[in-house]
């Protein structure tokens, strides 16, 4: 039986290729040839790199370098699958929508969850199959390894993969015990993009500890060079991670210690088949009865909250709905709460800002305290505390707002039969992605304010400026998004609620507007000081200026999106 | 019958996708009080109909007027008149069950102490109350349900439009939502329905219209329908498997049971 499901899954990923919509059905041809485009340039680069370091660098080094190298992906790997893997877990052990069938089916719960476990599996690992086979497989290669090392790599690499997803999938239906796996997918979601901040940050100090040591190394021997990089990145803890194992077998092959191979193997394979023995077992008493409960998950808390909900319904007067979140101004409140609520979104949103701002700090820190000192017609500090704060929330705004009607998803037909003029919404719309993004400008703004201490004149300016740009960037995003909104099923969730041309367009437009926005302030900056005109002058030709700037944006852009918001059809 | 009393009017409404009519040429007039059922196989236009009709989709020709408000020409005069529920229940999950109908409320500008009443009103109707604070993703497909109609009643709209509106809801539920229908049509509220289900449209409805393939193909009460299927005796079952040439797939039934 369990044959058959997976010779179905194989028919229905074939048909993808060869039934479906021909848009869809192009994305994914351009996507396989994308991916096994990367499987070859890294096979590629690979090979090159291990010829590189076993023909120019002493063996013993590069095996050092290897070994850590091999500890360190599949850690990375490994941790990886076990946060992102629970959200995947989840979604694909309880909100699959075959799974009402499939658990209707005379089909024995244990094969529907090994077949769901292989989905995971693969759902999981894939990507990873991607990047680091060719990795091994170029190694093997290089270095002349035996036959055998290609299935024990395949075998490694699946044992790798499948640990962290069996921890997954346990916490996963633990977890469904305890909250509705929407939501639990959700929360988890977000542990996991925060720990793909986390391991982007790892390597970014990784890297800047390479360039500061990289001319020390230049000096020392290569003993030393092994002895101090095995003291830095071989820790002891790492012997305790499967994911080492896993490394240590595929080391122990190509060093010929077939006694340490033979253990690795034995502990990794052993493991991971003592974890997916584990999970069918417990699969077998709460799988099921986890699914069906899932959906009743609301029923049991509903029944609790009945008692509070008669308390506070009679003081909760005034918190909802009222004075200045009336009327119109609830779409503004229900797109902040629909958004708090919605971690991936959130993450989506934030990520990116604390990416950047820390990628600026990084990059800069250096050059920060000398950047005082260089002088254009201002101090460099001054020009960089202005502008590089817009050009983060600009990107951070640009995501905000082209996705302003997109992320309405399929309640999309609520806002269309609401009587309120399209301008109107469009207009709330605006309101809301510039809240959001001058509440975020201020934080990075405070922040760059301590760091290049530009005075209150230009912190007063800065933050009159950050509204301006908020606004008028919200002006493009939204209208644009207006004009290539893509609804999902699931509203909201992700990102991509634009098409693609409209994301470019609005990449565009986004520079084009920041091109123009910074340049009337360069440029009246510029003329004040060659002009000798004191900041009160100077500042409110800028102020004005500037807001005649989104004054015509939004005359012409949101007229045109008015008409293009009245026409959008909906078909779904 | 003045002007004053028709909710509904379709002049020639079509709907084109290539050459393909969803609705061809579809002239209507439902009176305010009447609950109106809107019957036709699978894919016959039933929706398309709804959609045109609530400005969801734009006709290819013709119009529709809604308590006299060009759905095109005076949306917002025609949208402040009605309520929709989809036979999807497609509405925001990540808000609770109080805030999507003080959010429909809101923009319908119902007065906020109306709305409060209204909330707490339909949420006893529909058997929710204590679930109000739950966010909607948690609801079952019954309970969104009941959620998408308390949203469009919370305004008291003048004309309702559901689409097969008993899908997905228990028997009490159901038979709550044919006693709404009746009681708000008594109240004056023109309702049309689209249904699969011929024993509420023969049990409930005023009048029935049939599509089939875009096409209007009769109109009026059972008796009227009775006259022109030919079928003197005959239930809406049976006049509507008459019209829209169906039978044979009885003799198809007949042979393979």
């Amino acid at each position: 039986m369990l044959g058959l499901l997976l010779k179905n899954r194989l028919n229905i990923l074939f048909l993808g290729y060869t039934r479906d919509e021909i848009k869809k059905k192009t994305g994914r041809i351009i996507g396989t040839f994308l991916g096994i485009a990367i499987f070859s340039l890294i096979l590629y680069y690979s090979a090159r790199f291990f010829t590189f370091i076993y023909n120019r660098l002493d063996t013993g080094l590069a095996n050092t370098i290897f070994d850590i190298a091999l500890d360190y992906i599949f850690l990375v790997v490994f941790i990886f699958i076990i946060f992102t893997g629970i959200a995947t877990s989840l979604y694909i052990l309880y909100l699959s929508k075959d799974l009402e069938l499939l658990l209707s089916l005379p089909i024995k719960y244990r094969t529907v969850f090994i077949y769901k476990y292989i989905e995971a599996l693969v759902t999981n690992s894939y990507l990873f199959f991607i990047a680091i086979m060719p990795i091994l497989i170029s190694f093997g290669i290089t270095s002349k390894l035996p036959m055998a090392y290609y299935p024990s790599m395949i075998i490694v690499f699946i044992s790798v993969v499948s640990i962290p997803t069996s921890l997954g999938v346990l916490t996963g239906m633990a977890a469904v015990r305890l909250i509705n796996p929407n939501r639990a997918k959700e929360i988890l979601a977000f542990i996991g993009g925060l720990f793909g901040l986390l391991i982007w940050l790892s390597t970014q100090l990784i890297a800047r500890f390479g360039e500061n040591m990289a001319p020390q190394l230049k000096s020392m021997s290569i003993e030393d060079i092994k002895a101090y990089i095995t003291a830095v990145f071989d820790k002891p803890f790492l012997k305790f991670f499967p994911s080492t194992w896993g490394s240590n077998t595929l080391f122990y092959l190509h060093n010929g210690n077939y006694k340490e191979f033979g253990l690795n193997f034995i502990l990794i394979t052993a493991v991971s088949a003592l974890l997916i023995f584990l999970c069918i077992v417990i699969s077998q008493r709460i799988y099921y009865t986890g699914w069906s409960n899932s959906s009743q998950v609301a029923a049991r808390t509903g029944s609790r909250r009945v008692k509070i909900k008669i308390e506070v319904n009679t003081d909760e007067k005034g918190k909802y709905g009222y004075g200045l979140f009336s009327g119109v101004n609830y779409f503004i409140l229900k797109d902040f709460k629909i958004l708090l609520r919605d971690a991936r979104r959130l993450l989506n949103i934030f990520l990116p800002m604390f990416m950047f701002t820390f990628l600026f700090f990084w990059s800069f820190s250096r050059s920060i305290n000398d950047s005082g000192e260089i002088n254009f017609f201002l101090p460099l500090k001054i020009i960089l505390f202005l502008f590089l704060p817009l050009a983060i929330i600009g990107l951070v705004n640009s995501n905000i707002s082209a996705n302003n009607i997109g992320s309405e998803g399929l309640q999309f037909w609520i806002l269309k039969v609401s009587p309120l003029q399209p301008k109107i919404i469009l207009r709330t719309k605006i309101i809301f992605s510039s809240i959001l993004t001058i509440f975020c400008g201020i934080i990075i703004m405070t922040i760059f304010y301590f760091v290049f201490k530009p005075g209150l004149s230009y912190l007063i300016l800065g933050l009159i400026l950050l509204i301006l740009f908020s606004w008028g960037e919200s002006i493009i995003g939204t209208s644009v998004g207006t004009f290539f909104p893509v609804f999902k099923p699931s509203q909201s969730s992700n990102k991509n609620n634009i098409s693609f041309i409209g994301g470019m367009l609005n990449l565009m437009l986004f520079l084009l507007y920041i091109l123009i926005f910074a340049g009337i302030a360069i440029g009246i900056l510029y003329l004040a000081n060659y002009l000798n005109w004191s900041s009160l002058i100077s500042f409110p030709v800028i102020i004005a200026l500037e807001l005649i700037l989104d004054i015509i944006l939004y005359n012409t852009l949101v007229n045109l999106s008015t008409y293009r918001l009245n026409a959008l059809e909906w078909k779904y | 019958m003045s002007d004053n009393s028709i909710a509904i009017e379709t002049f020639s409404l079509t709907k084109k996708y290539g050459s393909l009519a969803a609705v061809n040429n579809l002239n209507l007039k439902i009176k305010s009080g009447e609950i109106f059922g809107f019957l036709g196989p699978n894919g016959a236009g039933k929706t398309t109909t709804i959609k045109l009709m609530t400005g969801l989709l734009k006709p290819t020709a013709g119009t529709v007027k809604i308590t006299g408000n060009d759905i095109q020409e005076d949306p917002l005069g025609a949208k402040k008149n009605f309520g929709l529920i989809p036979e999807e229940p497609l509405i925001y999950e990540k808000l609770t069950g109080i805030e999507f109908l003080r959010f429909m409320g809101n923009i319908f500008t119902v007065d906020r102490k109306e709305i409060e009443e209204k909330i707490k009103e339909l949420l006893k109707v529909f058997d929710l109350t204590g679930r109000g604070d739950e966010l909607i993703q948690s609801y079952s497909h019954g309970m969104k349900q009941k959620m998408a109609i308390a949203g469009a009643l919370i305004h008291s709209p003048k004309v309702l439009f559901f689409d097969e509106p008993t899908v997905g809801l228990d028997p009490r539920s159901a038979r709550v939502i044919k006693d709404i229908m009746k009681f708000r049509a008594r109240s004056g509220v023109c309702i049309f329905m689209s249904t699969h289900i011929l024993e509420i449209a023969e049990r409930i409805c005023d009048r029935v219209g049939i599509i089939n393939k875009g096409e209007l193909i009769a109109v009026g009460n059972m008796d009227e329908l009775r006259k022109v299927s030919k079928e003197k005796e005959g239930n809406l079952e049976e006049i509507f498997l008459q019209l829209t040439g169906e039978e044979e797939d009885i003799d198809i039934i007949k042979s393979l049971t």
